[in-house]
This record gives C-alpha cells, sequence and structure tokens, in this order.
C-alpha cells in the first residue's frame, strides 16, 4: 500500500433502503487521496459527496469495499476510533456548551489531562481567531464565527483527516470568500489532509489540489483543477465544470494540422489529431467560449461564420450567442477591453475561429 | 426604517396584552378551583374535631401540633410522632424511587419513539396514552390480578415448572412500586419525548465523530440537552406519587401506610378533619421543598455547562 495516501476507498458502494425502495448512494468508487491533500467531493446535488464522505467518517457502512486510513482498513471501525473529524454543514455545534467547551470536547473524550487541553483549546482558538470569545455559548454566535468554532473543534484532536460537508454553502458571498482563504490557510498550517465537499465548481477549481467529480453515485473523474477543466473526460464534467459549447462532428480526413472535422450543416473545421478517431468517426467536439475567436465577419472565404443571436453583458466580459447553422450556436466569451476597436450588435454576421489546441473530443 | 421596529413592538405588546385576556378563564379557574379548596382546608387545620366527623369551628392549633408531635396520654408530655414521620419519610421515598424507576424506564421509551420514523411516531405516542383512558382504579386491580398467588404470573412460571409455590408479590413494597411505576410512566414519557423530538440528532453524529463513545454520547450531549424533559417529567411523577392513594392501599394491602392513606384515615374512620387537613397542607409545603430543592439542582447543573 503506498504510504503517501491518507485515505484509499476500494470499490466502496453503499446502498439505501432494500427491494424497489433501494437508492445506490456510492456505487463501486475507488479513490486514493494524498497525505496533505486538499482534495474535494465535487458533484451536483443528490450525487452521493455526503454518502462519501459519511462513509469515510463512519457514521455509514459500505454495502461492499474497503476503506483504509494510512494503511489500516477501517471499513467495520465506529466513528468514535476513526481519527477522522467532520465540520458539518450545519455546524452542530453543542448548544450546551461554550465555544472553548466545544473547542475541548474531543480532546476530554480522548482523556487527555487538562493540562494538555487547555493549551491546545488556546491555540485553536488563535488560530481561528476566536479568542475574546473563548466563554462565549454558541449560540450567541453569527453563522461565520459558529463556522470557525466547528472547524477548530473538528481540527483541535490533530485528526489524520479532516472532512468538511459544503462548510461555506450556508454564508453569503463575500463571507464565503474569506472562509476560502481562511480554509486554504488552515490546511496549509496544520498539514492536515482535508476532504472538502461542495457542488460549486468554481469554489473547487480555487481551493483544491485534486478534485474527484461524482454523479450519479459514480466517479467521473480525478485530477488537478486544471486537468479537469482543461481535459474534461466527458460530457457531464465538460458542462459541470465551467462552460462548454459541445459540436456534433463527422471526421472528414486528415489534414496537417490534424483532423477536419465537419458540422452536419457542412461546414469544416481542424480538431486536433486524434489516434482513436479515423475518417467517418462521428464524435463530439468542445470548446470553452473563452476559447472561442471571433472578429466581424470579413469578406474571406473559410472558416466558420455565423449570426449574433444574443448579447449578455457581465462587466469584464460579454457573452455571444452565435448561430452557425440551424440548429448549432455556439456561445463566446470575449474580455472587453477597450482596445478592441470594434462593437457587435445583435445580427451582425461574424466569423469565428476555434483554435486547434482548445478543442477536446468527448465521450458522452 | 425607523417605523418598523416602532409597529414591531407595538404588535407585540398588543399581543402580549391579548394573550393575558385568553388566559383569563384558566385563571379564574385556578382561583375557584384550587385557591378556594385550598383556603377551605387552611382554615379546617386551625378548628376543632367534631364527634361524628366534620369541624366544631372552634380555634385550635391541636391539629398542627399533631402532625408532628405526639401528646403522652398520662402526663400530657408532647413528644416526636415517629408514626407520622416514618410515613412522611416513606413516602418521600416511594416517590423518590418511583420517579428514578420511571426515567430508567420511560427515557429509553421516548429515545425509541423519538426515533421512529415520523410517521409511526404517533402511533407509539397513542399507544403511550392509552393506560389514560382507563380508571386508575381499574388498571390497578388489573395489576393486582396479574402479581396475585393465583394471578398471572405465578400460574406461567408455576405452568413453567421454574417455581413450585406462588412467590408473594402482592402486598409487597415492590408491588406498591411497580404499581406506581405502571401508571406513572406516561407522565415522564411524554415530556421526555418532546425533548428529545426537538434533539438534534446530527449533535449525535458530532460527539460520536469527536471520540465520545455510545455511553458519553449519551451522559455528556443527548442528556445534557434533554435534562428539561427530564426535570418535567419528574416532577409529573414525584408530585402525585407523593399522595399516591390507590396503589399504596390496593397493591400493598394498606400495610405500610403512606400520606396520602394517612390523610384519607383522618377523614374516614380517623373522624379528625382538622389533623387531616394539617397533613394536607404539610404534605403541600414536603412538596415545595423538594421542588424548590430539586429544581434549584438541575438549574445548577445547568448553569456548570452552560
Ligand atoms: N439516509 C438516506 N436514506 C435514503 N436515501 C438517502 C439517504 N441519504 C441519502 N440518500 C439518497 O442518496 C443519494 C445521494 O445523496 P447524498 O449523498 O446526500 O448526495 P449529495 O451530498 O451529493 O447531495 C440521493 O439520491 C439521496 O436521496
Ligand atoms: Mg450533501
Amino acid at each position: 500500500m503506498a504510504p503517501n495516501n491518507a485515505v484509499e476507498i476500494w470499490r466502496v458502494t453503499k446502498i439505501y433502503g432494500s427491494g424497489d425502495g433501494a437508492v445506490t448512494a456510492v456505487n463501486d468508487v475507488t479513490l486514493n487521496i494524498g497525505t496533505n491533500e486538499f482534495f474535494t467531493l465535487l458533484g451536483p446535488s443528490g450525487c452521493g459527496k455526503t454518502s462519501l464522505l459519511r462513509l469515510i467518517a463512519g457514521f455509514e457502512y459500505p454495502a461492499s469495499g474497503d476503506i483504509i486510513l494510512d494503511g489500516e482498513t477501517i471499513t467495520a471501525t465506529p466513528p468514535y476510533k476513526r481519527p477522522i473529524n467532520t465540520v458539518f454543514q450545519s455546524y452542530a455545534l453543542f448548544p450546551h456548551m461554550t465555544v472553548a467547551e466545544n473547542i475541548g470536547f474531543g480532546l476530554k473524550m480522548l482523556d487527555l489531562p487538562k493540562a494538555e487541553i487547555e493549551p491546545r483549546v488556546a491555540e485553536m482558538l488563535r488560530l481561528v481567531r476566536m479568542e475574546a470569545l473563548a466563554s462565549r455559548p454558541v449560540s450567541k454566535l453569527s453563522g461565520g464565527q459558529q463556522q470557525r468554532v466547528a472547524l477548530a473543534r473538528a481540527l483541535a484532536p490533530c485528526p489524520k483527516v479532516l472532512l468538511l460537508d459544503e462548510p461555506l454553502s450556508a454564508l453569503d458571498y463575500k463571507l464565503r470568500k474569506e472562509m476560502q482563504v481562511e480554509l486554504k490557510r488552515l490546511q496549509a498550517e496544520t498539514g492536515v489532509t482535508f476532504i472538502f465537499v461542495t457542488h460549486d465548481q468554481e469554489e473547487a477549481l480555487t481551493m483544491s489540489d485534486r478534485i474527484a467529480v461524482m454523479s450519479g453515485g459514480k466517479l467521473l473523474q480525478v485530477g488537478g483543477p486544471r486537468e479537469i477543466y482543461n481535459h474534461p473526460a466527458n460530457r457531464f464534467v465538460a458542462s459541470f465544470i465551467g462552460e462548454a459549447n459541445f459540436l456534433d462532428v463527422t471526421v472528414t480526413g486528415e489534414t496537417g494540422e490534424g483532423l477536419s472535422l465537419a458540422l452536419a450543416s457542412g461546414e469544416t473545421f481542424t480538431g486536433p489529431a486524434s489516434d482513436e478517431l479515423s475518417a467517418g468517426a462521428k464524435v463530439t467536439a468542445m470548446i470553452r467560449p473563452e476559447h472561442v475567436r471571433l472578429q466581424p465577419a470579413s469578406g474571406e472565404a473559410g472558416g466558420l461564420t455565423g449570426t449574433i443571436e444574443n448579447i449578455a453583458y457581465i462587466g469584464t466580459d460579454t457573452y455571444y450567442h452565435v448561430v452557425i447553422s440551424q440548429g448549432q450556436a455556439l456561445s463566446v466569451r470575449l474580455q472587453n477591453r477597450p482596445e478592441d476597436g470594434f462593437t457587435l450588435e445583435t445580427g451582425d454576421r461574424v466569423s469565428l475561429s476555434l483554435p486547434v489546441s482548445a478543442l477536446r473530443y468527448l465521450k458522452d | 426604517m425607523s417605523a418598523a421596529p416602532d409597529l414591531i413592538t407595538l404588535n407585540h405588546r398588543r399581543d402580549i396584552r391579548n394573550r393575558w385576556l385568553l388566559s383569563l378563564p384558566a385563571l379564574l379557574i385556578i382561583l375557584l378551583a384550587a385557591t378556594g379548596p385550598l383556603l377551605i382546608v387552611l382554615i379546617y387545620s386551625f378548628l376543632t374535631p367534631g364527634d361524628y366527623g366534620d369541624v366544631k369551628w372552634l380555634f385550635s392549633t391541636d391539629a398542627w401540633v399533631n402532625v408532628l408531635f405526639q401528646r403522652d396520654i398520662f402526663d400530657d408530655t408532647l413528644s416526636l410522632a415517629d408514626a407520622h414521620i416514618s410515613i412522611f419519610l416513606r413516602s418521600i421515598n416511594l416517590s423518590v424511587m418511583t420517579t428514578i424507576a420511571t426515567v430508567v424506564f420511560g427515557f429509553p421509551t421516548a429515545w425509541f419513539i423519538a426515533t421512529r420514523p415520523a410517521r409511526t411516531r404517533e402511533l407509539w405516542l397513542f399507544l403511550i396514552t392509552i393506560p389514560f383512558w382507563t380508571n386508575i382504579l381499574i388498571r390497578t386491580f388489573a395489576m393486582l390480578e396479574v402479581i396475585r398467588n393465583e394471578g398471572l404470573v405465578n400460574m406461567l412460571l408455576i405452568k413453567a415448572g421454574i417455581i413450585n409455590a406462588p412467590i408473594q408479590m402482592l402486598f409487597t413494597d415492590g408491588a406498591v412500586l411497580a404499581g406506581m411505576v405502571y401508571v406513572y410512566l406516561p407522565m415522564m414519557v411524554l415530556p421526555v419525548y418532546a425533548s428529545l423530538e426537538k434533539l438534534d440528532f446530527r449533535l449525535v453524529e458530532a460527539a460520536y465523530d469527536l471520540y465520545a463513545t455510545p455511553f458519553r454520547v449519551l451522559t455528556k450531549v443527548i442528556l445534557p440537552i434533554v435534562k428539561p424533559g427530564v426535570v418535567a417529567g419528574s416532577i409529573l411523577v414525584f408530585i402525585p406519587s407523593l399522595g399516591a392513594y390507590v396503589s399504596p392501599s390496593i397493591l400493598g394491602g394498606g400495610k405500610n401506610l403512606m400520606i396520602g392513606n394517612l390523610i384519607g384515615l383522618q377523614f374516614g374512620q380517623g373522624r379528625n378533619w382538622p389533623l387531616g387537613s394539617a397533613l394536607s397542607i404539610s404534605l403541600m409545603i414536603v412538596v415545595m421543598i423538594a421542588l424548590l430543592a430539586y429544581v434549584r439542582y438541575a438549574g445548577k447543573g445547568a448553569n456548570a455547562h452552560g
């Protein structure tokens, strides 16, 4: 077993209920999470992120498969014997205790002497900048403060792995941005492996060392933020993370640069070379809106042309919805730069170019 | 901006006033039904017993003296009334035992109901209240039928060959306690259930996650949080058990008098209404002292946590 894996999840399946009502929440997931990694489980609501996290925490037991922590199988170990702590989405702070008592709870349950608990609690209070509120009852805290206490409480016993289930989803935008930075800082300072759950792709991309994309209980792709964004494994990943244009094309032949691709309407453009595709193959080509080049149509022949159907201005950028032919349209995102000498209006003819290096072939 | 809070306080005030008006009927009933009779009892306790029950309208403190002391028939000296004191102590003892036993049986019952799926919880609660439909006397006689020497339990045990002769269960302290627990158990289950139902079970998971063993989850998280329910249940069980009359006299066979029986006796065969009244008020005082002590103790525990 590789010693640099904090958690190994091996062919884990979780089924709720039985018979007709059975729901397979986690479907044959195999996953390795490295020590000291900031690892994110990303996927739409209901895809099984929480279930996978609860399996790691020990609140649920898998129907099959194994969970290994630091080389030790913990599949059947109860939560109170796993050196893994959780930051709950609802924080779940103990209402009958003060901030300091909440933070010290895990240490107390580990039967550490008071002389060890007190400095550790003080250290945690400092870490989350809550020293001033140590003796406050938790019911008198704001959402952001409760969040910090929940973090400190989970980190106090020095767990090997910290699980965070959408910890920022209840916070407003500004606070969420602050807490994202805060979480990264905490992870760097403590060196604890973080397994973070979110349905927010932007949050996942900015915070994670690696991301696992899930859908319908299945693991679709695991990789670094750039890898996931630039080389999505399939159509779902491409559309869930960032925005994507999908073009149904037929390979018509090879050119010096790569493959020659044709849209149903007959227009052609060049895509990257691929060993798996030969002339006649049908495939989905994907390109991100910000990678498409767009210019007012010139007289020159060749390349794709289209008509602007819709314009959405979002400040930094503008989105253009360009119809190429019947049933085939592209979303194009251009940065608003004052030096660009052209303005485009709805109904304008434009020429589009799709850089070969930005095009991807996708499985469905 | 400034108008809104004013409106709120105004509405709030009107709300409070309306609520006072709404509670007027209840206040009237309390005044007439509780305070009135109490006043009569208080007055009677300072009168002289009549020859055939009732009272003579002659002021006397004899009844109050007799609560705690007895007058020697020969030399008129006063000595502590051991009988009364031991009856009081026995009653308090029985009530404490009853309360503890209802917590021990009631908490798991309430936990069981609170952890059922929402749909079936109502059914379980309904089942818990079924004994209330039957008169306490009938329930107690049913209990008698179960535990008497020729009763259900003994018969089954003999049939099964576990025992040869019936076990004497009826007319023992255990029988009285069992009867009391049976009667008062719902009074514990319902308030404990009410607070367990509000308990956020994610707190249980959080504690479990933070290295608390199941037992410590119970003692460090669940019990402190549902304590108000347990306190309420204990009060609801303790007070009526102090004055228990039916169980001790039927299941205990009247062998060991409780305060309730003693008071009943004064109004019946004893024909000493003033003493009965004085004993009743003494019982109330005991209840009040016990309650104050208990609430203060329970409150202190909560403060130490919060
Ligand atoms: N305790 C449960 N009982 C039955 N079904 C459940 C339970 N928890 C989750 N599910 C189902 O399992 C699936 C995955 O849920 P969950 O893990 O909560 O997803 P996510 O956290 O990604 O939103 C969903 O279809 C959900 O309805
Ligand atoms: Mg979830």
